[in-house]
């Protein structure tokens, strides 16, 4: 298969200061579904941003590419980049509560896609947008493109938000939390959903996600990142299996998974400490202040990604069989 | 009809009852007022004819209910307002009712000019002190809208007709239009507009600067939200963004804004009106001041809170169509 | 951190009120009597740096004691609005229901008047004084405070220390003023400082229109004095304008200053 994205060297920091995301390298193949997972802090949503080229004021970005397509999205020009947003990638975010214009009717807010991008006309496009909430399997679309968004529950408005990121059939959908502000039992159905209609449109996405169980159930490959950097990558099954890296063993342990009981004795874990505030990163692996294999080797520079048998880790013990 | 429709009818219903309400409690008020005052409305009208025949008055006094329990005489004037009896002005040699619709059109121009000019310059002002948030041109026009804040305007004016009518000569000081020309067709609404520049410029300052201030915070929060964000990420262009989304959002808060400032905005218009010789309520209420003519001067308060019950009213159907249903309360 | 704002405002209303303090000693006569020949330029007689107005009297000495009625009327009427208001919007916010109900009615009732002109009457009929005029303001000023003080009393009404006061059986006039008030309190300085400049600046404009008490010389009255000669000596009006305009500004600053520096979280946003 070959690499939808490819992102090299990715640098973002904030205006004149403390590094966000530092040399940051992943790509996603055609169709496939990539999950990044982390605490908050991490850098996923900033990631994502920077794909989108939607970093908020105070953040820049520094250096690496972006290749999407062939073309490298961190120096396109602001014209090419708000043609391929809504075309060819989509993004739903994660707040469904806010994400969606309170002053405008939800049929409207879907419709403002297709016409942008497909030049349909007003009526055309709200047909397709009634086509879309339908599609979403939001009942009764018809009535409901009519509403504002008040009107819908949190499950409801984010199918809108889904609608309108799927809408002109992106190659690539990229879903920050999409399911972190909603009820337990809606979050599955929502997923659902983003599955089945990444099979249908054959979209690739990138998942970001802090829960472990969401990536078992959706995603092919996962990317861990801690402070800004990767740590850990490779076939969602294998880390799982075997993670080398002892901040994802640290997650992994901290996640209860009914599918999978872990020989752990039934114990669910945390990890020591916090994740560190920016420009307050320990020098060496970041992960060194709360890890318990940590050796004075460890502040001697950024430990390397090492190849291991599940895939990439940022540890200098990665070779040496599973992380503790 | 729709859920909509019947939710703003209903909102708009609602509005207009409590406009009658609101209204019925000044008239009260105003009863109150005209009893406040030493002497009877017999004695002041004899006074104005002139004449202090006590036959007269009794008579006058008699027609006009004065004789009556307080409660009946209560339920006469209210009868005589709502038929838009205000009484009759010796002084003017007409009704009261004529005298002030006479003048209402100057007034509600000049309202009109300077809440017009108040809104599109915030909003000018408003948007580019966002843009350039805690930036020089957020400083400069900051301290602009202090100043215009804390300007007295009466005094505003005075100094407008110094620098622009007197140094440099470009605008007219007084007046509506110059009575040596034709009073008709384009010429004369250009003369009109001359005349209307310095009032509605004085009138509209202190309001600008309280809408501009409105409209960076409004911008500034909705620029930074979720919505436009995602706006953006649908791939949705700058201009549509800021007169789609934000601009239909920052408007909403401006407009209630200007609601509740339309009985300050007409107090203020005694002031331009006294300054630039306005010809319309506001100056008509200084000359009554002079003259201590206590009825004329309860008729304008009463006929100026009409004016802002009515014209808030058009800004609740704004409002209404500015607003999901929902939130209409 | 400089609060600049709270310092510019703190010495300017420093400066007033040491103006008016001193009026008396510094320009010991009458200010309203003639002293110079009429319409001297600022400068052109140093014994009158600002210069004098169409009466031959000192426009510097008009300056000083014109301080003193417009702090009086302004911080009186402002207490007296406050006072009031606090009282009101307190109860409203407190006991909800119907007293909440008149309450609102009643500000609506104040925000259709036009407010000046319900003055402008109320100063026709009861005559200018500075008791009236103090009064008249005051009538107008309170309902936009209790407004205020009841939006504070709902939202604080329900936090815990409250509630526990209630629990352990503390009397609602009890819990308004040793519980409420003292964290209303930031908010009651706040709009009582801009609520001065508001007054200050409604006494002048009725004084301008010649509804200030006739016995007393105020900055309004002597623009209105100044407005005959306004092409020919603009200064007699500028001077006691630029009066006004300072203040003003002086404590619109002190009042955001003061917003600052009690609200440090920015719940105003």
């Amino acid at each position: 298969m070959t690499a939808l994205l490819e992102v090299d060297g990715l640098r973002v920091a904030v205006n004149g200061g403390a590094v966000v995301l530092d040399d940051l390298s992943f790509s996603v193949a055609r169709g496939e579904t990539l999950a990044i997972v982390g605490e908050s802090g991490c850098g996923k949503s900033v990631t994502s941003l920077a794909i989108m080229r939607l970093l908020p004021p105070a953040l820049r970005l520094t250096g690496g590419a972006i290749r999407f397509d062939g073309a490298d999205l961190a120096t396109v020009s602001p014209t090419r980049m708000r043609d391929l947003r809504g075309r060819r990638i989509g993004m739903i975010f994660q707040e469904p509560m806010t994400s969606l214009n309170p002053g405008l009717r939800v049929g409207e807010q879907i419709a403002e896609v297709l016409r942008i991008h497909e030049g349909l006309s007003r009526a055309a496009a709200w047909r397709r947008a009634v086509e879309l909430l339908d599609h979403v399997r939001i009942p009764d679309p018809a009535r409901r493109a009519m509403e504002y968004p008040h009107r819908l529950s949190g499950g409801q408005r984010q199918r809108v938000v889904i609608a309108a990121a799927i809408a002109c059939r992106p190659d690539l959908i990229i879903a920050d939390e999409p399911t972190t502000a909603l009820d337990v039992t809606v979050q599955a159905q929502v997923l659902e959903l983003l599955k089945s209609l990444q099979r249908e449109i054959g979209s690739a996405v990138i998942l970001i996600t802090h829960n472990l169980g969401v990536v078992a159930q959706t995603a092919d490959r996962v990317m861990v990142m801690y402070a800004g950097r990767k740590v850990e990558e490779g076939a969602v099954a294998a880390i799982f299996d075997d993670p080398r890296h002892p901040y994802t063993s640290g997650l992994l342990r901290a996640t209860p998974d009914p599918t999978r009981p872990r020989p752990a004795r039934g114990v669910l874990h945390e990890i020591p400490g916090m994740v560190p505030r920016l420009g307050a990163r320990a020098s060496g692996c970041a992960f060194r202040p709360r890890c318990a294999r940590a050796v004075p080797r460890c502040a001697e520079g950024v430990p390397p990604l090492l190849a291991t048998n599940s895939g990439l880790a940022a540890c200098l013990f990665a070779q040496e069989g599973a992380a503790a | 009809m729709t859920p909509r429709a019947r939710r703003i009818a209903r909102f708009l219903a609602r509005r207009l009852a409590q406009g009658v309400a609101l209204l019925l409690c000044i008239a009260v008020l105003d009863f109150a007022l005209l009893h406040a005052v030493p002497g009877d409305a017999a004695d002041a009208i004899a006074g104005e004819a002139g004449t202090a025949d006590p036959g007269y008055v009794a008579t006058l006094r008699h027609q006009l209910g004065l004789d009556q329990p307080l409660p009946v005489q209560l339920g006469l004037y209210l009868g005589r307002l709502a038929q838009g009896n205000f009484g009759y002005s010796f002084r003017y040699g007409q009704s009261v009712a004529s005298l002030i619709l006479e003048r209402l059109p100057a007034t509600l121009l000049l309202m009109a000019a300077s809440i017009g000019f108040a809104v599109a310059a915030s909003l000018v002002l408003g948007t580019l002190s966002a843009r350039f948030a805690n930036r020089w041109p957020d400083r400069l026009i900051t301290l602009v809208t202090l100043f215009f804040y804390a300007t007295p305007l009466f005094w505003f004016g005075l100094m407008a007709i110094v620098l622009f009518g007197v140094h440099l000569g470009w605008l007219p000081t007084g007046g509506m239009y110059d009575v040596a020309r034709p009073r008709t067709g384009l010429a004369f609404a250009l003369d009109v507009a001359r005349h209307l520049v310095l009032p509605a410029f004085t009138q509209a300052c202190f309001f600008l600067a309280i809408y501009t201030r409105l409209v960076r915070t409004s911008m500034l929060q909705a620029y930074g939200s979720d919505y436009v964000r995602f706006a953006r990420a649908k791939g949705v262009g700058e201009l549509r963004i800021a007169l789609r989304h934000v601009l239909r959002n920052a408007l909403t808060p401006l407009v209630t804004m200007v609601g509740l400032n339309l009985g300050t905005l007409l107090g203020g218009a005694v002031l331009t009106e006294t300054v630039f010789s306005w010809p319309g309520i506001g100056r008509l209420m200084y000359d009554a001041v002079f003259q201590r003519d206590v009825n004329l001067l309860l008729s304008i308060l009463v006929l100026g809170s009409v004016i802002v019950i009515v014209a808030n009213l058009l800004v609740d159907m704004l409002y209404a169509a500015l607003t999901p249903a929902v939130e209409l309360r | 951190m400089i609060r600049l704002p709270l310092v510019i405002g703190g010495l300017i209303v420093l400066a007033l009120v040491a103006m008016a303090a001193s009026a008396g000693w510094i320009f010991p006569d009458d200010p309203m009597t003639m002293v110079a020949e009429p319409l001297l330029w600022p400068g052109q007689d140093p014994a009158f740096p600002l210069g004098t107005d169409s009466l031959g009297r000192d426009i510097a000495a008009g300056i000083f004691h014109g301080a003193r009625a417009s702090l009086a009327i302004g911080f009186i009427s402002s207490s007296a609005a406050l006072a009031l208001g606090t009282l009101v919007g307190a109860v409203a916010g407190y006991r909800g229901g119907r007293v909440d109900d008149g309450l609102m009615r009643i500000s609506e009732l104040f925000q259709a008047i036009p407010q000046f002109m319900l003055i402008i009457v109320l100063l026709v009929i009861f005559r200018p004084s500075v008791a009236t005029i103090i009064l008249a303001i005051s009538i107008v000023g309170w309902p936009a405070i209790a407004r205020l003080v009841r939006a504070e009393f709902i939202v604080l009404r329900e936090r815990e220390f409250v509630q526990s006061c209630r629990v352990i059986g503390m009397s609602g006039p009890a819990i308004m003023l040793t519980q409420i008030l003292p964290n209303a309190l930031p908010v009651l300085i706040v709009s009582g400082t801009i609520q001065v400049a508001t007054a200050i600046l409604m006494e002048a404009a009725l004084s301008f229109l010649g509804l200030g008490d006739p016995n007393l010389l105020t900055w309004g009255g002597m623009i209105g004095m100044g407005r005959d000669q306004l092409r020919e000596a603009w200064f007699v009006v500028a001077v006691p304008g630029l009066a006004l305009l300072i203040t003003a500004l002086g404590l619109n600053l002190l009042g955001d200053g003061l917003n600052d520096l009690l609200d440090p979280r920015g719940r105003r946003a």
